[in-house]
């Protein structure tokens, strides 16, 4: 469906490469998550994949078809969801989303059904100006999907929202999947990309480190460990303990043999845990 | 087409909701109450002479005192005393003149124009000759160049004309910049770019929105002030094509700023240039070639020959002239605004 070969991008000619020499695939139906710390080039590489941004070099293929030969009609056929709000303040929610429909040659959802779906049903007749952050938020988010979008570009999508909230986008986004759509989700919170993605790449100072299946991510790089929390002299003591290390595995022996045990766990590694080990870095 | 509907749709109601449309209704009632009860039908421009006669045998008052001022540029009073010269001269517009056996002394208030002085010299030259019997004439006639033009507007519909140019349509210019810079600071663009709308029609909308509330405004105002008795059709043309210009012209400078803080200096510097003309139509002697080549310059001698029931054989080239211009305007803000508002940025 989307093919991404060598791409490249740099904002000016004395910058480092912003994007530097990066290859994907997302295939039809797929939810492809894009991973990486703010700044990392997530933004950049949505940016050039919806043709906001100008190709340098390397090349963007939808369906064999380069970004530079789309025409208008691309735009009929893909939804963007942006990081920052960017609705009409002085019209309602409806508003929005109404006149945003009518600029589309394809038919449309009904306003009300896609404001009800991300909650936002009682507020669709005031103003977006007096929306909190977080409804602006999924104004965009329901608007980038007003023309029933073959492809879905979601930046951030439930980055600052209630859990709540943030819950129900998530299933949108599933049925979104379900549907057939596919979908473009960069993010740096990783238990999102974990639930919701098929694919996923970690994205560093504009490189792909690796790509896989979250699955394979865990089983590559993952580490079964043990959190164990025990009293010793009167004391609470809190320990991460690998199985696969012979030491800690005899500590863990040791702690369950002499000390009384409050809590024990056993831990999967996250996608954020793989990300700092293959990177050294955090998400934030 | 359904697109173009829907930007007009969406320009119409941030045009309502920004309250654009209230601004220029509220300016509507300010200009139409201006021109028709605050500015007078006639300016008092009548210029008093005080005459004082020293001369040994009081001829000049006596002259004077039995021609009255008939027929005379000036109003022309004898007083008895100078302290009463004095008084008049403090109380009124005008000049005094005393007439001594050996001289002529004229009493100003300090800021009278050559011309005035000189028509005053030329006066008594006249009255000096009449009394030495060396010329006198029997009457005055006043013949003028263009006698179409002889039918003088009231000086509060004379206003109107500079009023529309420099009130109506700099709305128009204000307006669109400022919806540009809503679009911008709400992100908007960002949003239109990823839709299939184009360019011609995004430019189109907020050129039609804004132009619109300067041709209802200036309907308005000329509808309250001069009536319906004017050629409407030959009015409409102008009005309508010099708004659309001056929207294209606000939508092509201010695209390149980010606020209306920016694009402040822009604004004044076009004020200004728009305004240059109004000097040549309020002092016909200082005509300037180069403001030929200024749109508001045509434009305000041609709505006022409309409102002055003239009939111009210029309207239709004009408006030609016009319509050429805004072509030009809307071919450079097409290309500017594909590559300043819609353009895909490349390397810095």
């Amino acid at each position: 469906m989307i093919e991404v070969k060598d791409l490249y991008f740099k904002y000016s000619e004395k910058d480092v490469f912003s994007i530097d020499h990066i290859s994907f695939k997302i295939d039809k139906g797929e939810i492809f998550g894009f991973l990486g710390p703010n700044g990392a080039g997530k933004t950049t590489v949505q940016e050039i994949l919806t043709g906001l941004l100008k190709q340098q070099g390397g090349s963007v293929l939808y369906q064999g078809k380069s970004i530079e030969e789309q025409k208008g009609d691309f735009y009929n056929k893909i939804g963007v969801s942006f990081e920052f709000p960017n609705l009409y303040g002085k019209l309602t929610g409806y508003e929005n989303l109404k006149y945003f429909a009518g600029l589309f040659s394809v038919p449309t959802v009904d306003p009300n059904f896609l404001l009800n779906l991300v909650g936002l049903k009682d507020t669709a007749n005031k103003r977006t100006e007096f929306y909190s952050k977080g409804m602006k938020q999924r104004a965009v988010f329901a608007r980038s999907l007003i023309n029933n979008p073959e492809i879905l570009f979601l930046d951030e999508p439930v980055s600052g929202l209630d859990p709540t909230t943030a819950k129900n986008i998530k299933q949108v986004i599933q049925k979104e999947k379900e549907k057939g759509t596919t979908i473009f989700l960069t993010t740096h919170n990783m238990f999102v990309a974990e639930e919701l993605c098929d694919k996923v790449a970690f994205i560093n100072d504009g490189k792909i480190i690796t790509e896989d299946t979250p699955k394979n991510l865990k089983l590559q790089y993952g580490n079964k460990s043990v959190e164990v929390e025990y009293k010793m002299n009167g004391h609470t003591q809190k320990e991460l303990l690998f199985l696969e290390k012979k030491d800690d595995k005899s500590k863990l022996q040791n702690i369950i043999a002499n000390h009384p045990i409050i809590t024990m766990h056993s831990k999967e590694a996250t996608l954020e845990e793989i990300f700092i080990k293959v990177t050294g870095r955090g998400l934030i | 087409m359904k697109k173009l509907w829907t930007l007009l749709k969406i320009d119409y109601t941030m045009a309502l909701r920004s309250k654009f449309i209230l601004i220029t209704l509220i300016l509507a009632i300010l200009l139409a109450v201006l021109v028709n009860f605050v500015l007078p039908e006639k300016l008092n421009t009548e210029m008093n002479t005080y005459i004082l006669d020293r001369t040994s045998n009081t001829r000049i008052a006596t002259f004077l005192n039995a021609a009255g001022d008939e027929g005379s540029a000036i109003k022309i009073e004898v007083t008895k005393s100078e302290e009463e010269l004095t008084s008049k001269l403090t109380k009124s517009n005008g000049a005094g003149v005393i007439f001594e056996d050996d001289k002529v002394i004229i009493v100003k208030q300090g800021y009278e124009d050559e011309a005035t002085l000189n028509l005053m010299t030329a006066t008594i030259n006249l009255l000096t000759k009449k009394l030495s019997g060396v010329y006198t004439p029997t009457s005055f006639k006043y013949t003028v160049l263009e006698p179409q033009s002889t039918e003088k507007l009231p000086f509060n519909k004379f206003m109107i004309p500079p009023l529309i140019v420099l009130d109506v349509f700099l709305l128009g210019f204000m307006f669109i910049a400022a919806m540009i810079f809503q679009d911008k600071k709400e992100g908007i663009i960002k949003a239109y770019r990823i839709s299939p709308i184009n360019i011609f029609g995004y430019i189109t909308s907020k050129v039609v929105i804004n132009s619109s509330l300067s041709i209802a405004l200036a309907l308005i105002i000329v509808a309250a002030t001069v009536g319906f008795h004017i050629n409407y059709l030959h009015y409409f043309v102008i009005v309508t094509l010099s708004a659309l210009l001056i929207s294209s012209l606000g939508m092509l400078l201010s695209q390149f700023f980010n606020s209306l803080s920016e694009f402040m200096y822009v604004l004044i510097a076009f004020s200004l240039i728009i305004a240059l003309p109004a000097i040549s139509y309020f002092q016909p002697s200082f005509s300037v070639p180069f403001f030929k080549y200024i749109p508001s310059y045509p434009i305000m001698f041609e709505i006022k020959n409309i409102i002055s029931s003239v009939q111009s054989k210029e309207i239709w080239s004009l408006s030609l002239l016009l319509a050429v211009e805004l072509a030009g305007v809307l071919v450079l803000v097409y290309f500017t605004s594909k590559r300043a508002l819609f353009g895909r940025r490349q390397l810095s």
